[in-house]
């Protein structure tokens, strides 16, 4: 199983075509081959776990359907990637998967994984970083049967410093965060918008969070706690906050229609901050754009 | 349009209430309902092109939009009140055998017209809009009906029109579609969303006898386009068309709104011939 990637890997020199960590961007995909859940698969995978329920034992149950074990979508996942070599030499460690459910593992289908970069930040080891994924598994009709995130720590090209690295990196970071209020300082529209506003707004989703601090129409503090806490947090997951940064258009409206973000706190001033929201998604999107060019 | 085209507007006596409508050109009579808290405004850009091709273009502001004054009873939420205003409308102009356009409440409450009084219709297309009651949260539109309750209306229904437009619609369309649609009364605007959520039309399809085209945006986001679709498969001949990279109001959205207009209406008069029309199936529809 091999990985196509829209974006070029490094420099195939015939030692290491695997990409570190400087070489993720938030947005980047990656689509594996597709593949088939044979009744093999679910002997061997039964063997491996010992979980030789029924409805996953090829001829256990007359008549029943044959599904394969829901883990068995995240396992073959890394499977997926160490065949595809983009991680082979740079991988060090796995340090999270958080997996959903959602259709069963049927034998014989179709299927293949998706994988978006949500974005990455390196260690205090500098030589390495976490990077943070939202992976897909897709049957050939573009059903999500599964879908999760999952973190890894992979090795850096280079030990600068992380405060040396871009901004875009990644997403509702703290370097992202002080990048977008740059953008706005000189916005008038940003500043109207919140002339009369004293509170702090919160970004969040399961790989990041801040805060804004604002005061009469300025940021006047960016970090991951401020002392009074959130006014309000919009919060959606890493991928829906990334194809929002990433998408050809500033599209927030729809996409908190659709539940891909929600609030907590004060919602009445959250719609209050309309605009300002709007504004603070289209100052986020320059500056994750800057990662994606 | 040319200068010479014929145009006049009336203000109608409809509910002891005045209802603006405006009309231009001469010929076969369209019908054009605009969406929920907007005008006649929406459809400027077809006028001059369905007159240039021998329609009379009528474009009537729903009670409380525009022109037209509201209700004595207020705000209206329910689509099926606007239907009845149309045909009246319709009547009073003595139009005979007109095509209705729609879009968004205005293409169901086309819809809402065809199950009514089809037999006197020429044809309808319905942009934007299917049959049924979508689900929406009626408690949640109404408590925004309070002002205190909505703060920043304006800026959510600019926004929200930006993202409503389609993929394939310039920056700059969109901005002035946006700033047209934030005009609106939301008072206005909500209720004709509550009567978009309450209303449903499913069950008068299949009596429906004059031809019938449904028409949705590929990226309209207020709408499942298999809806739409599941809607003309229940209308005896009706057509479909998906138009890729077109949001919730291809009329302001697609810069050649009228030649597609007129190559559907086209259709519906030649294609249209599965339309019943013997005196026994006008039968129920006595006056329009």
């Amino acid at each position: 199983m091999t990985f196509q990637t829209p974006v070029s890997a490094p420099a195939a020199n015939g030692m290491n075509t695997s990409l570190y960590l400087e070489d993720f961007f938030p947005g980047q995909q990656f689509v594996s081959e597709s593949f088939v859940v044979e009744n093999d698969d679910l002997i061997r995978f039964a063997e491996v776990s010992e979980d030789r329920h029924p409805m996953h034992v090829p001829g256990a149950v007359s008549g029943g359907e044959l599904m394969g074990h829901g883990p068995f979508g995240i396992a073959r996942y890394f499977g997926a990637v160490f065949a595809s070599g983009i991680l082979a030499e740079t991988l060090v460690a796995g340090l999270d998967s958080h997996w959903y459910y959602r259709h069963p593992l049927r034998v014989g289908a179709q299927l293949h994984y998706e994988t978006t970069v949500t974005g990455w930040r390196r260690s205090s080891d500098p030589s390495r970083g976490v990077l943070h994924r939202s992976v897909r598994l897709l049957d050939a009709d573009g059903l999500i049967v599964q879908e999760g995130t999952t973190a890894v720590l992979v090795k850096a090209a280079g030990v600068s410093p992380a405060q040396d690295d871009p901004p875009w990196a990644l997403p509702l970071g703290l370097p992202w965060a002080a990048a977008v209020v740059a953008e706005l300082e000189d916005s008038s529209a940003f500043h109207d918008a919140t002339q009369l506003f004293d509170g702090t707004i919160g970004l969040a989703s399961e790989a990041a969070e801040v805060q804004l601090r604002i005061y009469k129409g300025q940021v006047i503090d960016v970090a991951k706690r401020t002392p009074r806490g959130p006014t309000f947090t919009l919060r959606g997951d890493a991928r829906a906050w990334c194809d929002l940064l990433t998408s050809d258009r500033n599209d927030f409206i729809v996409r908190a229609h659709r539940g891909q973000f929600d609030v907590s706190g004060d919602a009445y001033t959250y719609l209050q901050l309309t605009k300002a929201l709007h504004l603070i998604v289209e100052a986020g999107r320059a500056v994750t754009h800057k990662g994606v060019q | 349009m040319t200068q010479n085209s014929p145009s006049s507007a009336h203000y109608l006596d409809i509910d002891d209430r005045p209802g603006f409508v405006a009309t231009f050109g001469q010929g076969r009579p369209i019908v054009c309902i605009h969406t929920a808290g907007q005008s006649g405004l929406q459809w400027r850009d077809a006028i001059a092109g369905l007159v240039a091709e021998g329609y009379q273009v009528i474009v009537p502001d729903l009670p409380g939009h525009g022109h037209s004054e509201e209700p004595v009873t207020g705000p209206v939420t329910d689509l099926g009140y606007y239907g009845d205003w149309i045909i009246r409308l319709i009547e009073i102009l003595d139009l005979s055998e007109p095509y209705v356009v729609g879009c968004s409440i205005g293409g169901k409450i086309a819809l809402d017209v065809a199950v009514k009084k089809s037999a006197k219709l020429a044809g309808v297309i319905a942009m934007a809009a299917d049959a049924q009651n979508n689900g929406q949260n009626e408690r949640s539109l109404r408590r925004n009906l309070e002002d205190a309750v909505s703060p920043s209306r304006t800026d959510r229904t600019f926004y929200g029109t930006l993202a409503a437009c389609g993929s394939a619609v310039d920056e700059a369309r969109r901005q002035r579609i946006a700033a047209r649609h934030r005009r609106e009364d939301p008072q206005v605007a909500l209720s004709d969303l509550i009567g978009w959520a309450r209303h449903d039309v499913s069950s008068g399809l299949s009596a429906i006898l004059c031809p019938v085209h449904l028409v949705v945006g590929g990226d309209d986001f207020w709408l499942n386009p298999e809806g739409v679709e599941r809607t003309a498969a229940a209308i005896q001949g009706a057509r479909y068309t998906l138009l890729p990279g077109i949001g919730h109001y291809p009329m302001e959205e697609l810069p050649d709104i009228a030649e597609r207009l007129s190559e559907w209406l086209l259709d519906l008069s030649v294609n249209g011939n599965f339309r019943i029309t013997s005196d026994a199936a006008r039968t129920p529809d006595t006056a329009l």
